[in-house]
């Protein structure tokens, strides 16, 4: 830094102070309910995952025992295999799909109206209207999956099914935010280029993967990122489809962290639980990031 | 809403402080309007008012308002000179109660499930019963005596059961009638023991290109499978703790035994289809004959139209026995220990006037002396659905086992640890002696940890 | 935004076939709405068959009345209530905040940014229970005040009206404080008015997210008649729900039904403000 005369420093130290009490002042309606809903209870949640507390009595410290007893205990790993499975298999089935559908809208053929409208509009609802019409459509007896496959998968009622179900149910619920995403991305790429390619000889497939797919680098980490953390953390449609079940077998960690946590008391263990979904949430995004780093992030 | 906000926002001069203002004042009459937690005993007219939170759903809370509606008039500035306020609480009950409890704001009393919840006595969130049941005036020996022991923790409080028993629900045979016409069996003469039951299932189970379209025994693969499993194994003689609750599986090699029958049934015999997501609406739809299950099926069965009855279950093994549950009223922790016996004198009179729900209701009553008032068998529910639920109580020994672990050892559930290892057998990832072999060690290693803690 | 591509009438013919199969996936999208509605109309049999009608044969209004006997006007009230005051409130809030964020230069606005950036990665159940028990402490429950507090500070909010306000030309507020404009008028009448866009996106987003939240609402009502509209609906689960033994999936339809149409309604009629403002969010992220 610039050594400024002691007037001109003063006037700097003001100006910085009269800055800082505008910008905290019109930060304040939004961190006070911040700091007090979100970050203080997390705090305490944090705190919470080294002690033995069951609301009842104060808290006594336990150190690590929740984290061994959790990652020693066989329904919590299959509930994060589970929630690995989920990241595995929906982020990229919705990532291509919405890339798909955009596209598709994109080109503006008659009826794309309809299709921008349908593609999105699975988005809009609620995680009960998710649960509720999928555990309709895959029953394994009368539900309509089934008899239009001419099978008898019992989707949600076998242990080697029901995390697949659950999938399902939620690639039609979040395809359509990636849809809307990349529909912008697409929006934004300069129709001359694609033109001059075309002039140029290069076919649809040619100028998809040499010019779109690069500009829309952006989006894709956008969404990638935005899905994954969105799926690491996947709760609502498994609470109303399968409650985690049968045998825990579509159960996520966030699912488990309600049953033990909210159903069964034990909430230092699932405060443990929590902590370790965040640390594993931020490792998959960081290493998804440095996989495909842009630094015009 | 964001038709509004479109048009007001394009005039921000005047609408941001008056939003501000509106805001505010509309979460203040938010914050003061609506109802917040019921807080516990207080008094109104010279008439007590005692809070109860209710977990019960569908016909079970309209029969219960019933009750509490008599109990209302019958003592209003007259009798108890109570009146009771009931919230119904549909999720989260155990979080819900806990935090009312820890912050002094819990109802007076509520409903509870015998042998389950015994966190519950050992934090004092419940209290023990027995000197207070005798002080409100109750005559215990009107009782039958296994359902106030299941509803004790022996190694928490003993002798004191925890929980007034209210109603008792045992696991019945509910068959198909019209299903087992046509399979020429007779539904008056339901099977009694293993072949016989065999031999029904057979002859009622229907298949179409390999596949079954009507199975004769209704069962999941998970809390249903794990129930008859835990039913056909104590006929055998295997019980899961010892009375002392320190010692794990009793009888390993009957428990066993049980399992191979019950694979028989999917595997061997083929009578029940794997393909079953929800049980009662396949046994209500025909699509299945038989079904083993408790009295809270029997109105849905009504409303379906179904002609059926109920028997008792069929000894597989070499002695009846059969699943049952108590339900009851426990009383919660209040900063005023006065109200304990206020709260005692108003379940009195609900016991004592528990014939509508015992009959109407689901469950059968715990209390001699109303199961032999003159016209118990046959009111309410017909006794062809009835009765059988009835008598299984006489012979119903499976119930929870009221350890800290309790949720493991649970049969009639999902997702809980007995059950999972049960659908692994049934999806052939586990052989039967293997899985008794973890169920024994992790239900042994279970009781250590809970007597440790004492 | 718009670009047409001149050669599209070639391009159609050749590509008829993507054509086609674009428009056979927009329909099977949307169909499970369908099906959810017809279903909702037709009496148990005609539902529990394998012969598939997807015009009912019968129309019967039983799934409907079921579903009626809980107070669903009651829920739908409440979920418009505070959806409304959460989604007014996280507006206002994260405009204020995306403002100062993006425009004022003040220490520790990095991290700030930051942090309130890193929210959005915390798993959500992991404060719930701490707010919970927070919240019945002091008494707060079963309220329209319990349901909305958490949902003021919204995140999402804040980064829309930041990004936003990353991209005004620092022409505008220099003339404005050349005329002698304090910090807040700068706010009003500068920034403000062209914010129409954040203001939309963020609305419909905050909006959405507020209406179809699921746990919290769960978790904090204790009485029927408080209900927000997902978490009345969501009884009608035959997972997690309370009606386990009867023919749940005609009730079920008819209860998904009623609890899409409001979230539809909106999004069908503003649905081109929908898609623009999620994609203005995207795009200037």
């Amino acid at each position: 830094m610039v050594a400024l005369p002691a007037l001109a420093q003063r006037r700097l130290a003001r100006t910085e102070l009269r800055q800082a009490g505008e910008g905290y002042s019109f930060a304040l309606p939004f961190l006070l309910p911040f700091l007090v809903f979100t970050i203080l209870p997390l705090a305490f949640g944090v705190l919470v995952s080294f002690t033995n507390w069951s609301i009842i009595g104060a808290p006594q410290w336990v150190g690590l025992h929740n984290y061994i007893s959790a990652l020693s205990n066989p329904l919590v790993r299959q509930a994060f295999l589970n929630t690995l499975r989920y990241v595995v298999l929906v982020v990229p089935v919705v990532t291509l799909l919405g890339l798909v559908f955009a596209l598709y809208v994109n080109q503006r053929w008659p009826g794309h109206l309809f299709a921008r409208v349908s593609f999105y509009a699975s988005n809009v609802v609620s995680a009960p209207v998710i649960g509720l019409v999928w555990v309709w459509m895959l029953d394994a007896q009368f539900g309509i999956i089934n008899h239009y496959l001419h099978t008898s998968i019992p989707w949600l009622t076998s242990t080697n099914w029901s995390w697949i179900g659950v999938s399902i149910a939620t690639v039609w619920w979040d395809t359509g935010l990636i849809f809307v995403l990349f529909l912008a991305g697409l929006q934004e790429i300069n129709g001359e280029i694609l033109e001059a390619a075309k002039i140029d000889g290069a076919g649809p497939w040619r100028s998809l993967r040499r010019i779109v797919l690069p500009l829309l680098r952006r989006t894709f980490v956008l969404a990638i990122t935005l899905e994954m953390i969105s799926t690491f953390q996947i709760f609502s449609q498994v609470n109303v489809m399968t409650a985690g079940g049968p045998a825990n077998s579509s159960a996520s960690a966030m699912q488990y962290l309600y049953s033990a946590g909210i159903g069964q008391l034990q909430l230092g263990y699932a405060s443990a639980i929590g902590v370790m979904l965040f640390v594993l949430t931020v490792i998959g995004t960081m290493i998804f990031r440095l996989l495909f780093r842009d630094k015009r992030w | 809403m964001a038709k509004n906000s479109l048009r007001t926002r394009a005039r921000p001069r005047r609408r941001v402080p008056a939003g501000l203002i509106v805001g505010t004042v509309c979460l203040g009459l938010a914050a003061g309007a609506c109802s917040s937690t019921p807080a516990a005993t207080q008094t109104s007219h010279g008439n007590t008012v005692l809070t109860m939170w209710s977990t019960l759903s569908a016909s079970d809370a309209q029969t219960w308002a019933k009750m509490i509606a008599n109990f209302n008039q019958a003592n209003n500035d007259k009798g108890l000179h109570m009146q009771i306020k009931m919230t119904t609480i549909a999720n989260n009950y155990t979080t819900k109660l806990t935090a009312a409890v820890a912050t002094g704001n819990a109802p007076n009393f509520g409903w509870g499930t015998a042998g389950q919840e015994a966190l519950w006595a050992k934090q004092g969130v419940i209290i023990p019963l027995n000197k207070l049941a005798v002080q409100a005036g109750f005559n215990l020996s009107d009782f039958n005596p296994a359902s106030l022991k299941d509803a004790e923790y022996p190694a928490i409080g003993g002798n004191n059961f925890y929980l007034l028993p209210m109603d008792s629900s045992s696991f019945a045979m509910e068959i198909n009638v019209a299903e087992a016409k046509a399979a020429g069996l007779n539904p008056a003469d339901p099977p009694k023991n293993g072949p016989e039951f065999i031999k029904w299932l057979q002859a009622l189970t229907v298949r179409k290109n390999g596949q079954i379209t009507r199975s004769g025994l209704v069962s999941d693969t998970t809390g249903l499978a794990t129930t008859y499993w835990g039913i056909v194994a104590a006929q055998y003689g295997f019980q899961r703790v010892s009375p002392d609750l320190k010692t794990a599986c009793i009888n390993r090699q009957a428990g066993i035994t049980a399992m191979n029958w019950l694979l028989s049934l999917f595997d061997k015999y083929k009578v029940i289809s794997r393909n079953i997501s929800a049980p009662y609406t396949t046994f209500d739809t025909g699509a299945g004959a038989i079904m083993w299950e408790g009295p809270w099926t029997i109105l849905g069965n009504i409303q379906a139209k179904l002609n059926w009855e109920s028997a008792p279950l069929p000894t597989i093994g070499t002695q009846p026995a059969t699943f049952f549950e108590d339900d009851g009223l426990e009383v919660y922790k209040q900063a005023n220990q006065a109200s304990y016996l206020t709260t005692m004198k108003a379940i009195k009179w609900l016991s004592d006037h528990s014939f509508l729900w015992t009959t109407g209701g689901r469950g059968v009553s715990p209390r001699k002396s109303i199961l032999n008032m003159p016209n118990y068998m046959t009111a309410g529910f017909a006794p062809k659905y009835r009765q059988a639920f009835i008598t299984s109580m006489s012979f119903a020994d499976v119930a929870s086992v009221p350890t800290l672990s309790t949720a493991d050892f649970e049969y009639y559930s999902l997702g809980t640890f007995a059950v999972n290892e049960v659908s692994a057998v049934l999806e052939h990832k586990l052989s039967p002696t293997a899985f008794m072999t973890a169920v024994c060690t992790k239900w042994q290693s279970d009781l250590n940890t809970d007597s440790s803690q004492g | 935004m718009v670009r047409v591509l001149p050669g599209r009438r070639r391009r159609r013919l050749a590509w008829f076939p993507g054509w086609l199969i674009g428009m056979l996936a927009a329909i099977l999208w949307a169909a499970p709405f369908l099906w959810m509605l017809s279903t909702s109309f037709k009496p148990t049999a005609q539902i529990l068959t394998n012969n598939i009608h997807w015009l009912p044969q019968t129309f019967v209004l039983d799934n409907y009345r079921f579903v009626f006997r809980g107070p669903v006007s009651r829920w739908m009230l409440n979920s418009l209530i505070t959806s409304f005051l959460g989604t007014l409130l996280g507006v206002m809030v994260g405009a204020l905040a995306g403002y100062a964020l993006a425009r004022i230069q003040f220490r520790g606005r990095n991290a700030v940014f930051g942090l309130i950036l890193a929210s959005i990665m915390i798993p959500a159940n992991l404060a719930v229970v701490p707010l919970y028990i927070a919240f019945l402490k002091i008494g707060l429950v079963n309220s329209y005040a319990a349901i909305t507090l958490p949902l003021v500070a919204n995140a999402v909010s804040v980064y829309i009206f930041r990004q936003f306000f990353l991209g005004l030309p620092d022409e505008l507020e220099d003339a404005a404080r050349i005329d002698g404009a304090g910090r807040w008028q700068m706010f009003i009448h500068v920034a403000l008015p062209l914010a129409r866009g954040p203001i939309t996106a963020s609305t419909i987003i905050l909006f959405t997210a507020n209406w179809n939240n699921y746990l919290w609402p769960l978790l904090i009502t204790f009485s029927q008649n408080m209900y927000t509209l997902p978490v009345g609906v969501a009884q009608y689960s035959s997972a997690s729900g309370n009606y386990t033994q009867i023919n749940i999936y005609g009730p079920s339809m008819a209860a998904a039904t009623l609890l899409c149409i409001p979230s539809l309604a909106i999004f069908l009629a503003l649905q081109r403000y929908f898609i623009e403002g999620v994609a203005r969010a995207g795009v200037k992220g």
